[in-house]
């Protein structure tokens, strides 16, 4: 399942991404992958009835945040070829490549283990439903993306510098095929947030705009409630840096990774720090602690929310019996005019 | 004359004032501000709807709708306090200071005007009321007679008058979060939101069919009822709709006819009898004739010689 979603995903970036330079270095493919790989149609209908796509754009895949790494430095598990149905992917394998800073190989295991620390893991003490299958792993929310470079908005470089006129500047030093082009990669890519605000929001609302599993997990609607909010509203209807999921939920200052339980002291929701959240930059100025208890998941549910129940019933039943209150007398009048000598006192008398 | 004509004739029908020049503005302030306000707030309340989006980029984005709502939010409250000073001034002009200065102020008097005041809901508009149902339920023919303002318009004031003040007071509270906060607990912003957007939706279905229904669509006012715009209605329609108001002016017309405007008299006054239109046509002609026959008015007045 994984796997297959991993490889759609790379699909369709394939089909839908954009590239801003051609880097010169393609990986060498040492170990032949792309022998089969390389063929747009290799694909097979899974056992669970799923078309699943093995087609890889070497082109594609050497502008990808991977590029560096080998096809066997995440498929470990593939020892010869052809080989056998792959094992999902673990993120947090140590990888063939060395980390630039130090010679450790390098590896997402840190980003494993706070996502071990979070909400997010079946084992954390405030998980309602203990269903594992339920919870993300890092495919769930993360594709392979590839490299973009965008001069717009980014304050410090100046306009002038296009990526080509800043690789002419490394290559006085560095060799043509030499990894500062990776390096530029990289660390530009990250400079700009580069998830639009709908993105944020569409990848959780994979799993918590689901009534389902709201419901097998004793929670809310979270992604319909939010969108009932002014955040959510504004968000959809493009509104830029428009606050998000992960704006609330995510503390200042820590990975996204780690979302807690509004019932553990150290969450960015814990009713304490709530009103915190909110002084964002661009956010609300001077908030109080009752700020932060305005509620932004508001279901209308009389144990829950009682205050919110009552109101909207009150509103409900006023305007309901107000507008078929005069609808009726509306239409009592247009049937009468049609007949105007027609009343009960009339043919009594007559 | 004093005031406003009662009664002005035109194409030979009597129309009758109903609504001053400083209520046909307030009503067009409130009109357009009401229509700004739901074109701006009913695509957020309804965002799940496809026509939602295009309406708000039709404004050109939620930056210019959101200051548009505000705006006309302002104006609206704004009206409202007018409306307030415009009651009390009424009050003071029409009864206490004329009362005061004649020596004959009293407080029962000064109820009974309030009563007797135009929007004021009294015993008849009940009677009225009883007396539409029985009309409308073919128990009698007879349609109430009404005054100047009958039980559907007072119906339609007092809602506006109860729904600024709910709409101004929240719509405040979501403008300023912080602030509302600060002195109220964080429910009270959420309920803001639900009372806001409700009333909202009341105020709507009350005005767009109701409202709409009873000034315009109705069977002897459609398509359009010209009062909005002109503060005068046409004699068969306040004869119909508004009886007593109707006997009312008469009789005030009968004792002042002052207050009587006749505009196609005055037409016919400005417009030149058949006689005189035929004399000035021939001293026209006499005047031609003489300038080219090198008659009295010619004479010296050419260069040639």
């Amino acid at each position: 399942m994984r796997i297959f979603f991993l490889f759609t995903i790379m699909a369709a970036g394939i089909l839908f991404g954009t590239l801003s330079a051609h880097a010169s270095s393609i990986v060498p493919d040492d170990e032949n992958c792309m022998m089969c790989h390389k063929y747009p149609g290799l694909s097979r209908v899974s056992d669970e009835g799923y078309l699943r796509q093995f087609y890889v754009d070497s082109d594609r895949y050497a502008h990808s945040v991977h590029t560096k790494v080998k096809c066997t430095g995440c498929h470990v598990d593939i020892k010869e070829i052809p080989h056998k149905e792959a094992k999902i992917v673990d993120c947090s394998t140590e990888c063939h490549i060395t980390m630039g800073d130090s010679a450790k190989p390098f590896s997402h295991s840190k980003i494993v283990e706070e996502l071990k620390g979070s909400i997010h893991n079946v084992d954390n003490e405030h998980v309602n439903a203990r269903i594992a299958e339920d919870f993300p792993t890092c495919t769930d929310c993360h594709s392979n993306p590839t490299y973009r470079f965008i001069t717009d908005d980014v304050r410090d470089v100046h306009d002038a510098r296009t990526q080509d006129k800043i690789f002419q500047k490394c290559s006085v030093c560095h060799d043509q095929d030499a990894s500062y082009k990776y390096y530029f990669n990289h660390v530009t890519h990250r400079i700009k947030n580069l998830s639009a605000s709908e993105d944020v929001v569409k990848t959780c609302s994979k799993c918590h705009s689901r009534d389902d599993m709201a419901e097998k997990h004793k929670l809310k609607n979270a992604a319909s409630t939010y969108l009932d909010t002014f955040h959510g509203k504004a968000v959809e209807f493009g509104m830029e840096n428009a606050p998000t999921c992960i704006d609330c939920h995510v503390r200042d200052g820590q990975s996204v990774h780690k979302i807690l339980s509004h019932k553990s002291p150290d969450s960015a929701t814990y009713v304490e720090n709530r009103y915190k959240s909110c002084e964002g930059e661009g956010c609300h100025a001077n908030t109080t602690r009752e700020f932060g208890l305005i509620r932004m998941h508001v279901v209308i549910d009389k144990d829950l929310y009682p205050v919110e129940f009552w109101v909207a019933l009150a509103f409900t039943v006023l305007t309901l019996g107000v507008f078929f209150l005069l609808q009726g007398l509306m239409v009592l009048e247009l049937i009468r005019i049609m007949f105007p000598n027609l009343s009960f006192r009339r043919k009594r008398n007559g | 004359m004093k005031g406003l004509p009662l009664v002005k004739i035109k194409n030979g029908e009597k129309h009758y004032l109903k609504l001053t020049q400083n209520q046909r503005v307030q009503h067009m302030f409130i009109m357009v501000t009401f229509i700004l306000l739901v074109a701006t707030g009913f695509p957020l309340k309804f965002h799940f709807y496809p026509w939602a989006k295009p309406m708000i980029e039709m404004f050109g984005g939620l930056h210019v709708t959101r200051f548009i709502h505000r705006v006309c939010g302002v104006i609206m409250v704004g009206q409202f306090f007018y409306h307030w000073y415009y009651l009390f001034k009424n009050m003071a002009i029409n009864y206490i200071i004329p009362a005061k200065k004649t020596g004959t102020f009293s407080w029962g008097e000064f109820g009974r005007f309030v009563y007797y005041s135009p929007m004021c809901p009294r015993k008849k508009d009940a009677q009225d009321i009883a007396a539409f149902i029985k009309y409308a339920l073919f128990i009698s023919d007879d349609m109430p007679k009404h005054e100047r303002f009958h039980w559907r318009e007072k119906f339609d004031y007092w809602a506006v008058f109860w729904g600024i003040p709910v709409l101004g007071i929240t719509g405040i509270f979501l403008w300023f979060p912080v602030w509302a906060t600060s002195f109220l607990p964080g429910w009270a912003v959420n309920i803001s939101y639900i009372a806001h957007s409700d009333e909202a939706m009341l105020a709507v279905s009350v005005i767009f069919i109701w409202h709409m229904y009873n000034a315009h669509v109705n069977y002897d006012k459609f398509p359009m009822s010209p009062l909005f715009l002109t503060g005068y209605m046409p004699e068969h329609l306040m004869k119909h709709e508004y009886y007593m108001e109707w006997a009312r002016i008469n009789r005030i017309v009968e004792k002042d006819p002052s207050r009587l405007l006749d505009l196609d008299k005055e037409k016919d006054a400005e417009m030149l009898t058949n006689q005189e239109k035929m004399e000035l046509i021939r001293e026209q002609i006499e005047f031609m004739k003489e300038s080219t026959t090198g008659g009295k008015y010619n004479k010296g007045g050419s260069h040639h010689e």
